[in-house]
């Protein structure tokens, strides 16, 4: 693949790894804020670390005046953790209002990024969010009086702009639009055309998913269409996850040293706990729990439910 | 923009002047359609002839059929594998390796989508095949086996000369097809030895050997059947329709000579010593480093490099700018998002398979070229291991987070 970076992300890249200086490469002792977000096997992770001028009254007036990072990952990657600590700096942001920035302000900060690697700025913002929660944690701030509510849905109230699919970053008013302009008819066409859904492909299927988004622009009500034929019984059920999982998934998952372990069938419903690689790869958990409700969905009964617990 | 430092000799290979010179005339004066029938024509496909003979005594074939003219290896590959599916339709069962090229991988996945069943073997941690595997795999219905001859991203070489001979012990009506993209050129083939006599049909392409682009050969053993896939007039004995690509095939006969020649003078042992050269040099330099394949046969142009706890395509694009020109595995180079299917199947640590890169060597790879690479990629590497979460900087080791995920400390 071609490398069309824009200029701006090439520079702030190569001012990373020259380490010049208004290059942020490093973590800040005692940080105000440290959140973390990727992982080693899924190819992007960042580290990213703040430091504030307190208020001593009111910590929710804390300013953020010092970010930095630690970052693996391809060009865009890096790039994108730059552009995240100087928008952050420049902005003299509180964590609270620095929560108001989204993905779009940093690929607009680097001037544009190619679709297949929007999920560099996401990786960013969502370090970002970790770090104002351990900020409001440390700080005694309750985000909730603020109209923050907890962890990634803090998007909620905002319909449109919740991200659909995690892993391109794309939202349920971008996938929407396009699936509109484009013309986009099948799961498919949404797929390759605009590359949602197309890494690990849980946002498919999911409620609010691009099946949903789909349905609800040809105005379809649902295509899971229920059959009563087939049914079969609670124990068969058990008997086939058991029979799939050891046969087709468990020797997969360890082939990359990871693995799940079976807590209980209870009818429909399998929970499970992560082992090995898995179990330190947060990306990883979403997927597998995807991939292994889907192959039981399809090889034993539609109504299997994958339930991880920890 | 700096000097262009050219180590990607797997992907393509520039074209040898002597080869472009011959094949000049064909361009321009000699442009005669070789299937017709006036003197002009046939004076040009005499030259078609030759070169075709030529090719043939290199590759220690007998017959001027056994050799067809294709558009690439991809083609040739695909004829091979379609070809003689369609020529027996009671055999339903593909063999192949799981560290294939695209060209194989996606033609079986396609055929299976019309009812084929594949088997792609597994390889070990070294890159190699289990013969017992193999020897299982075989099934009464199986059509072909295509197994590559050396793997284009770590070199490895596979033992064809006895899986062939395996596989037509037990049944020798199956078809042996091997992809010898990488290996032409870098190992002497000869089709009439006992090594490779039990191979049915080899591919393999021009750009790879210092001829153009878009030409390559479809090796078909006489008397394996095997049906028409690209259909049109009666070219090449009937067996592949389209209008000959003359000055092409005059270029790659041209090729052949001069890697002939090559091969007998201890160029590809000289090429062995500068990888290994490279490898020991970057050791000394880069802790964490691993050399993908290197415990068995390999081609001596390549080198699979991976390096713990940073990613590759942030290596490539520094190398980039200092002018080199080297491929990496890694996933954020392709569009796929999954790193090397290679590497994966070589159970190579997830934590280094996305750092890998190839370097390839070749006819013109000059000492000075390597001496910078050696030069350019510890600063590079070290400057994004200290950039990188996953990195102790005090004790220059993966960190308790990396070894979480398997790094060894």
């Amino acid at each position: 693949m071609a490398w069309n970076y824009s200029e701006k992300t090439k520079k702030l890249f190569m001012d990373a790894v020259n380490n010049s200086e208004n290059a942020h490469i490093g973590e800040i002792k005692d940080p105000d804020g440290e959140g973390f977000h990727g992982s080693l096997v899924c190819g992007d992770a960042i580290k990213f670390t703040f430091k504030v001028e307190k208020d001593d009254k009111k910590p929710e007036n804390d300013v953020i005046v010092k970010a930095k990072y630690l970052t693996f990952g391809c060009t865009s990657a890096i790039a994108a953790s730059e552009a995240l600590c100087a928008i952050i700096e420049k902005g003299k942001y509180t964590p609270i209002k620095a929560l108001a920035l989204t993905k779009d302000d940093i690929v607009t900060f680097l001037d544009g990024l190619p679709t297949q690697k929007i999920h560099c700025s996401v990786m960013g913002i969502e370090a970002l969010y970790a770090a104002v929660y351990d900020w409001a944690k440390k700080r005694g701030v309750d985000l909730t009086k603020f109209g923050i509510k907890n962890g990634c849905q803090r998007h909620e109230d905002e319909e449109d702009n919740a991200i659909v699919c995690r892993c391109m970053g794309m939202t349920r008013k971008y996938i929407m639009d396009q699936i509109k302009d484009l013309k986009l008819k099948t799961v498919d066409d949404v797929v390759n055309t605009i590359k949602a859904g197309s890494v690990c492909g849980s946002c498919i299927d999911e409620k609010g998913g691009i099946k949903d988004i789909l349905n609800e622009v040809y105005g379809k009500s649902s295509t899971r269409t229920e059959s009563a034929a087939q049914q079969k019984t609670p124990y068969q059920v058990a008997k086939e996850i058991e029979k799939v999982l050891s046969e087709d998934i468990i020797p997969i998952l360890e082939r990359d040293g990871g693995g799940i372990e079976i807590v209980e069938i209870r009818g429909h419903e399998l929970y499970f706990k992560l082992k090995g690689a898995c179990k330190v790869c947060h990306s990883a958990s979403s997927t597998i729990e995807y991939t292994v409700q889907k192959i039981l969905r399809d090889k034993v009964d539609k109504d299997v439910k994958v339930i991880q617990v920890n | 923009m700096s000097k262009t430092i050219y180590l990607d000799y797997n992907a393509t290979t520039p074209i040898d002047p002597a080869v472009l010179e011959v094949m000049l005339p064909y361009f321009k004066e000699l442009y005669a359609n070789p299937s017709s029938k006036y003197k002009f024509a046939m004076d040009v496909a005499a030259d078609v002839e030759k070169a075709r003979s030529s090719i043939l005594k290199h590759l220690g074939a007998s017959h001027p059929e056994e050799v067809l003219f294709t558009g690439s290896a991809t083609e040739s590959i695909n004829h091979a594998i379609r070809g003689t599916l369609k020529a027996f339709p009671n055999k339903k069962h593909i063999i192949t390796t799981m560290v294939e090229h695209p060209a194989v991988l996606e033609t079986c996945k396609d055929l299976e989508r019309d009812g084929y069943r594949t088997t792609f073997l597994k390889v070990d941690d070294n890159g190699e095949l289990s013969e017992d595997e193999f020897r299982s795999a075989l099934a009464e219905d199986t059509g072909i086996i295509s197994i590559m001859h050396a793997n284009n991203e770590t070199g490895v070489v596979f033992p064809i000369d006895k899986l062939s001979k395996i596989a037509k012990e037990k049944n020798p009506e199956i078809l042996f097809h091997t992809d010898a993209t990488q290996s032409m050129g870098k190992i002497h083939i000869n089709l009439n030895s006992d090594d490779y006599k039990h191979i049915d049909f080899l591919s393999m392409s021009g750009h790879k050997v210092y001829a153009p682009k878009g030409i390559g050969i479809l090796f078909t053993r006489k008397g394996a059947r095997l049906r028409k896939f690209i259909t049109g007039g009666h070219h090449e004995f009937n067996k592949r329709g389209g209008t000959l690509n003359v000055p092409f095939i005059i270029g790659l006969a041209k090729a052949f000579e001069l890697f002939t020649e090559e091969l007998k003078s201890g160029k590809q042992k000289k090429l062995a010593q500068t990888r290994d050269h490279i490898e020991k040099e970057l050791r000394k330099e880069i802790p964490y480093l691993h050399v993908n394949g290197e415990k068995t046969a390999r081609l001596s142009n390549t080198t699979n490099i991976s390096f713990d706890c940073i990613e590759g395509e942030s290596i490539l694009f520094q190398l980039d700018k200092m002018g080199f020109c080297i491929s990496s595995g890694s996933a954020c180079t392709s569009g796929s998002l999954e790193p090397s299917h290679v590497l994966r199947a070589m159970h190579v640590p997830i934590t280094s398979a996305h750092s890998s890169l190839r370097i390839s060597l070749g006819r013109y790879t000059n000492s000075d070229d390597v001496d910078q690479l050696i030069k350019a990629l510890p600063a590079i590497i070290a400057r994004l291991r200290e950039i990188s979460p996953f990195w102790d900087k005090k004790n220059n080791k993966p960190n308790s987070v990396a070894v979480q995920y398997g790094c060894q400390n």
